[in-house]
């Protein structure tokens, strides 16, 4: 071996013992500023059981307790800021102040006199209601601007569009149709009121006036889809049970019997032109309401039989009749199941689950068919009905299932195939952010997932009023 | 030879390449952002299904009585009805609601209620109830003590029932005159229908008039009561009260500490052996005329027996009697006419 050998072989030696100790003892590099606990994460508003002031959270921290709110944007659904109301004496008597703050709790907007009911993008919507005067504006806090005083956001129309009304008593401006930065897109001249739910294709316009014959009012269904008035009665028309909307022809003539016409989905028309009042359509059965509230009779798949209820469940159809029989057809009207119920049964119907109850018992069905009976005692009562303001974590449906039990109640929540995901709840509230509740469970309260794991929790005894009985709760 | 130099001289060189970046990478992964805390989740025990019915359970959920009374009395509720229905403690309290002491008495009188868990009726519905004319069954079952809170700050470790008295005419306003501190005296007071302001008159004031408190000294909730009690600096320090089971058992704080009186510290024990002096049971109530099969003379019986006593201790409380051979003095059963 050469000198030149030995010396390469030390080296190599060294460098591995190098390599060994390197990854081990390199001294950690500073961690950067951790972002503020829960930042990014949404607001929540709990509200106490024993009063009605509130608990602002985000990411498990209390932001805010006490008199206090959530200013939630239009265009995303989610809390933008949190408020606190104090009261404060005016000159015109007792009334509150609103301090606006941003989820980082820094100051947003000095309010004054005005609830900061919802943000809009960059816009605040402002106002005051009272009994003789409403007044409201929409302003930047960032750069002070304000707009369209005496407006205030009615609800979204489609992505990016949003009807808004005038607070104004006397001598109303005209409803707007704006985008989310408050440009006029529609203005609705010379009508003074306009209403629509979220997601609904047509809007619900409305005027008074008053002239030598009396006292009059108007009222106009619009199209937002096609950008048009229609010639419908809007306070006749009326969303049937698989997606077709009935609406009612106007007519001069007061004495004339109503007529109608139904649209599907894609407001096409189906039907022209009836005098049958439908309570259910889809192409293979139809339900048309006797006179007098004398049943249902059916058209298509059970031509001639006349049931009590009718309606979708899921994408199958059922029906219940007199007698209690209790049928399940699909979509196209077969069969699929009857079973014989009671005479007084009744129903908590939902999109895609069905409550049967009488007397002494009650039954759960899914599209699929029965999913569980229970008996029940004289004084307990099962009501079924669907969370459509909430989205399970998953995405899908939630049903909320209260038991009444004569003096006191549970609630559960089913998941969209009548599965228990929580269960024993003494209350339970949306949030508003999917998969997650608000709920009361033994002494404890505060946020749920629907594994059951508490988010937030705190003892239902921590702001009770500790035997104040001056309030009607 | 010129090979072999060549690639001896190699090794060595890639060996090092490789110590340095493997050092880069140690200290790579100290450097990477630390992830955000995840919020504390806390696991809620896990639901028991629901268990069948149990055959010897005294009620069924449908059958068991309109039970209302005392927000201190919602834990003792729940434990009854967990014993006489057969079911766990936590579903129990999910289930339990109280209108407070005095729409309790109200609802009993009236009808809307079966049966009270409830501390002492105020003298409003004393009134109520004498002009109604109904009959009320009343038997003591517990014992809650009237308490004094201060901030843990507060040397003051104990006064005399004539010191809070001095306080809450008016007559003492600062703290050094009772062997604190040079700080004003905020006396907090509560609402003149609540339970604890009513043992409060009953047991402490009599005839006595009480100074009159500004708003901000009459919290409508003990949230706004310890934040107050909270408060020791030069603007003054507080002193409230209210029942000894619900400061204890339902709603501790930290910062506050419970005066003795007349130089007896309030516990279970001083309560149980009544050597604290500002007493006062809490009861169980139907009205008189419930009859022997219904179910809210049966739960009567069953809170007046073994079970109940047993649910009272469970519960946390202290037995207002002994059970027969037991070493505490007897409960005296009160007057409420």
């Amino acid at each position: 071996m050469t000198k030149r050998f030995y010396t390469c072989t030390i080296l190599l030696l060294l460098i591995l013992l190098l390599l060994l100790t390197a990854c081990g003892s390199a001294p950690p590099a500073p961690s950067p500023t951790p972002e503020p606990a829960g930042s990014g994460e949404p607001l929540y508003l709990l509200y106490s059981g024993d009063t009605w002031d509130g608990v602002v959270l985000q990411g498990g921290q209390v932001l805010a307790r006490g008199d206090v709110g959530l200013t939630t944007d239009a265009a995303s659904g989610q809390a933008a800021g949190y408020y606190i109301r104090t009261p404060v004496q005016e000159a015109d008597g007792p009334t509150y102040h609103y301090t606006l703050y941003r989820p980082d709790g820094t100051l947003w907007l000095d309010c004054g006199t005005q609830e900061p009911s919802q943000a809009l993008g960059r816009w605040i919507s402002l106002s005051s209601v009272g009994f003789y005067e409403a007044t409201g504006h929409f302003i930047d806090p960032d750069t002070g601007e304000t707009r369209l005083d005496s407006y205030y956001l009615v609800n979204e129309t489609a992505p990016g569009q949003y009807l808004l009304a005038s607070y104004a008593y006397e001598d109303p401006a005209p409803p707007l149709l704006v985008d989310e930065d408050l440009n006029v897109l529609t203005e609705f001249t010379s009508w003074t009121y306009a209403y629509v739910y979220a997601g609904d294709p047509f809007l619900t316009l409305s005027r008074s006036y008053e002239d030598e014959e009396g006292y009059h009012n108007e009222y106009a269904l619009y199209d937002l889809t096609a950008g048009e008035f229609l010639n419908y009665d809007p306070y006749d028309s009326a969303t049937l049970p698989g997606g077709y909307l009935q609406v009612q022809r106007l007519s001069d003539d007061p004495e004339a019997a109503p007529r109608y016409d139904i649209l599907d989905p894609d407001g096409k028309m189906v039907v022209r032109n009836t005098e049958e009042r439908h309570v259910f359509y889809t192409p293979h059965l139809q339900a048309v309401e006797n006179g007098a509230g004398d049943g249902i009779t059916l058209h298509g798949a059970c031509e001639g039989e006349v049931c009590r209820d009718i309606g979708m469940l899921g994408e199958n159809i059922y029906l219940l009749f007199t007698d209690g029989e209790f049928r399940l057809l699909d979509a196209e009207g077969h069969e699929l199941s009857r079973t014989m119920t009671h005479p007084e049964v009744f129903t908590s119907a939902t999109d895609g689950l069905l409550l049967l109850e009488w007397p002494g018992m009650a039954q759960l069905w899914s599209p699929d068919g029965l999913l569980w009976e229970q008996t029940l005692g004289d004084e307990e009562m099962i009501y079924l009905s669907q969370l459509y303001s909430a989205q399970g974590a998953d995405g899908g449906t939630r049903y909320r299932l209260y038991h009444y039990y004569g003096t006191f109640s549970s609630t559960s929540l089913l998941d969209e195939n009548g599965g228990v995901l929580l269960d024993g709840l003494s209350l339970m509230y949306t949030t508003g952010v999917p998969g997650v509740y608000q709920v009361r469970k033994g002494f404890e309260r505060g946020l749920m997932n629907e594994a059951g794991e508490w988010l937030w929790s705190e003892s239902i005894f921590t702001d009770a009023t500790d035997e104040i009985d001056d309030m009607m709760w | 030879m010129k090979k072999q130099r060549r690639f001896y001289w190699l090794i060595p060189l890639l060996c090092l390449v490789l110590a340095v970046l493997c050092a880069g990478c140690g200290g790579a992964e100290a450097s990477q952002p630390q992830p955000t805390a995840e919020p504390q989740v806390t696991h809620a025990p896990t639901a028991e299904p629901s268990p069948t019915p149990d055959p010897d359970a005294l009620f069924t959920l449908a059958d068991y009585p309109r039970v209302d009374g005392s927000t201190a009395n919602l834990p003792l509720m729940a434990q009854v009805m967990a014993d006489t229905c057969g079911i766990p403690l936590e579903e129990a309290q999910s289930y339990v609601s109280a209108s407070k002491t005095a729409n309790s008495w109200r609802s009993l009188i009236s009808g809307y209620a079966d049966l009270l868990l409830v501390y002492e009726m105020p003298d409003a519905v004393k009134e109520e109830w004498e002009a109604s004319g109904v009959e009320l069954e009343i038997t003591p079952i517990g014992r809650d003590a009237l308490v004094f809170m201060v901030n843990e700050q507060n040397p003051v470790q104990s006064l005399t029932q004539e010191q809070i008295r001095s306080i809450y005419t008016g007559e003492v306003t600062n703290w050094v005159d009772v062997g604190g501190e040079d700080l004003e005296i905020k006396a907090f007071q509560r609402d003149a229908t609540s339970g604890s302001q009513t043992l409060f008159v009953k047991l402490l004031m009599g005839d006595t008039p009480t100074m009159d408190a500004p708003t901000e000294l009459r919290p409508g909730m003990m949230g706004a009561l310890v934040d107050g009690l909270a408060l020791y600096n030069n603007e003054g320090s507080a002193i409230g009260y209210s029942v000894y089971y619900y400061i204890n058992e339902m709603y501790s704080q930290p910062g506050l500490r419970l005066l003795a009186v007349d130089g007896v510290t309030p516990s279970a024990e001083s309560i149980a052996n009544q050597s604290y002096p500002l007493l006062n049971e809490f009861y169980v109530a139907i009205r008189a005329d419930e009859p022997e099969d219904s179910p809210a003379r049966q739960l009567y019986n069953w809170v007046l027996g073994e079970g109940g006593r047993a649910a009272v201790e469970a519960g946390g409380y202290v037995p207002a009697a002994p059970l027969p051979g037991g070493d505490d003095p007897a409960v005296c059963s009160y007057p409420l006419k």
